[in-house]
């Protein structure tokens, strides 16, 4: 759906972030079935979820519920429902985004389902190919780790945005932004995790895990 | 964020681009102030508070939010982040050390508290340019109240140096026509050669009509762009509410809010008009005398309360313009011109001297403001 919302610069209340590999790539692309990616997945996981609900729940305001399957058998679930905007070639687009509660087999991750609906997810695989990467695909070769942000400005909504580890450390993002990030990025976690965490400029909190 | 601009900022921020030094005059009550406080806030926007996300950016979040779209084009040394605004008021005691540099007594400077030293300061002028002068700086200097000092003997040397064309290179470097002038060292006390950079802007505003003004010589207005604004009656109909212009009759009683204000209106404009004619255009008086909230007020009570204040205002400026002169006062209200005006032109006598007096009420109250409106309006 096309709108005129937030098309000028506005003010940041909170910023989730997510350091983003290749393998998440595949899910942007829905192309994902693989074991390695995590089955059928094409969500994006948050965790613990306990830290993130909170946030998620800013983000998205409303909520509704919705029948899931968990072991075998049909649960009601509560879903934070809200929406994504980005801009496309000058003009502001948006559409519904929601998070959902963990699964059964991954107690401790909330998710944002279906991440290829999304143009900004789709256009970031075509801005960074393959050969962009390094070899364990979790860092680009010259810019350093890819961030998502899930920025919410002041008039609520919410944009994914992308940065380079090499554009956080330029000196031409915000201070307030970059440094945060870039603390969580070289923090101590281990191999298999990526930094992660929130950033909440109304309340004052934050969530920088490995710091 | 900055968000709305009027003309008037735009088109004063393209003059300073464009010629570095604009002077705004126009009688009181025109907007000056609030003009310059808007080309103050345009020129170097407030900081923001926090983080500004800016939609298909490269950068999403940048340390430096972009200016204004209604800026673009018009602002002056864009590409400057370091900018800052300084103001000052000239006055009668204003000195040429205040505004540029020079020597300021320092008393008690001994162990008993007596003795008498001296000590070298930076004045405006001097620290505008000195920030103009840094990486990335940029200054906007606003004069208020230019013409009620001796502005000639306080710019001094600089006067000359202030020219669009005098000034140092975009990159401080100095060109063919660079004008040089002497100041006091602050390091020294030497007198050392100084010129004024390319990234200062110079705003000053004054009003001509007052009366302890100085007078500003022809060679120092030549040196600024001039900027005037004049009294404007669809200002003040639309904040009023009013419709742009209409010729029916105005009612012998007021039965709203918009009643009283068209009356004030027409009063307004009838004093203006006749001040123009009487005395010359600089002695008019502005919009904003009768703008005294933020919006218009919507019952009769308290429009009448508005406008009787605002009255007070006009009639001491009418006095104060005709001073010594009871006929001009007369026929700027009206006087003599409409059946029950409140008041009248008499012929005196003082010591067997012929003399007027104008007699009427000493001042008007929310009951009599009305017809006193009408009367004045000739309506």
């Amino acid at each position: 759906m096309a709108e005129q919302i937030g098309a000028k610069p506005s003010g940041v209340k909170r910023i989730i972030f997510k350091q983003i590999v290749y393998g998440d790539f595949r899910k942007f692309l829905a192309n994902s079935n693989d074991a390695k990616s995590g089955g059928g997945a094409r969500d994006l996981r948050f965790r613990p979820h306990s830290t993130f609900a909170s946030v998620f729940g800013e983000l998205f305001p409303e909520s509704r519920t919705e029948e899931r399957r968990r072991v075998g058998r049909q649960v009601l679930v509560e879903v934070r429902v809200g929406k994504f905007h980005w801009s496309d070639h000058g003009i502001i687009v948006s559409a519904e985004a929601t998070f959902e509660p963990p699964t059964s087999a991954r107690e401790e991750e909330g998710r944002i389902p279906t991440v290829h609906k999304y143009s900004p997810f789709n256009r970031i695989v075509s801005t960074w190919p393959e050969e962009s990467w390094d070899v364990d695909k979790r860092a680009l070769k010259q810019e350093g780790r890819l961030v998502l942000l899930l920025v919410q400005r002041d008039d609520g909504s919410v944009w994914p945005e992308f940065a380079t580890e090499s554009s956080l450390r330029s000196e031409n993002w915000s201070e307030s932004v970059a440094n945060p990030i870039i603390k969580s990025l070289t923090g101590r976690r281990n191999a298999s995790e990526v930094a992660r965490g929130f950033i909440d400029f109304e309340s004052g909190k934050a969530y920088l895990d490995g710091v | 964020m900055a968000s709305e601009f009027s003309e008037d900022t735009l088109s004063i921020l393209s003059l300073l681009r464009d010629r570095h030094n604009v002077l705004l005059s126009g009688p009181p009550g025109t907007g000056k102030s609030r003009l310059l406080n808007e080309v103050a806030s345009a020129f170097a926007p407030s900081a923001p508070t926090g983080p500004v996300h800016v939609p298909g950016a490269p950068v999403a979040i940048p340390r430096t939010p972009p200016i204004s779209g209604q800026l673009q084009g018009v602002i002056p040394s864009a590409d400057r982040s370091n900018r800052k605004v300084f103001r000052t008021v000239f006055h009668q005691n204003t000195k040429y050390r205040d505004f540029v540099t020079g020597l300021v007594p320092v008393v008690g400077t001994n162990a008993g508290g007596g003795g008498t030293t001296f000590r070298i300061v930076a004045g405006t002028l001097f620290k505008a340019s000195e920030h103009a002068k840094q990486s990335g700086g940029a200054s906007l200097l606003i004069i208020d109240e230019i013409n009620r000092g001796p502005a000639v003997q306080i710019f001094g040397g600089s006067i000359v140096a202030i020219e669009s064309d005098k000034r140092l290179a975009q990159d401080g470097n100095t060109r063919t026509y660079t004008q040089y002038f002497e100041i006091t060292s602050l390091g020294s006390g030497d007198l050392v050669e100084y010129a004024l950079p390319h990234h200062l802007y110079i705003l000053a505003a004054m009003n001509q009509a007052d009366t302890s003004v100085e007078p500003l010589d022809v060679a120092f207005l030549r040196r600024w762009s001039p900027f005037r604004l004049a009294p404007s009656s669809a200002i003040l109909r639309k904040y009023m509410g009013l419709s742009p212009q209409t010729a029916s009759a105005l009612p012998a009683n007021p039965s709203s809010a918009i009643d009283v204000y068209e009356a004030a209106a027409r009063a307004w404009a009838s004093v203006n008009e006749k001040i123009r004619l009487g005395r010359g255009p600089e002695f008019q008086i502005g919009h904003g005398v009768l703008m005294v909230r933020e919006t218009a007020a919507a019952s009769v009570d308290e429009a009448l309360r508005d406008v009787a204040e605002s009255w007070s205002l006009v009639r001491g400026h009418v006095d104060e313009v005709f001073f010594g002169d009871l006929r001009g006062v007369a026929a700027v209200l009206n006087v003599g011109n409409f059946d029950g005006h409140p008041y009248s032109l008499k012929d005196t006598t003082f010591a067997d001297e012929p003399r007027l007096e104008l007699t009427g009420p000493a001042s008007v109250k929310t009951a009599g403001i009305y017809s006193l409106l009408r009367a004045v309006a000739g309506q």
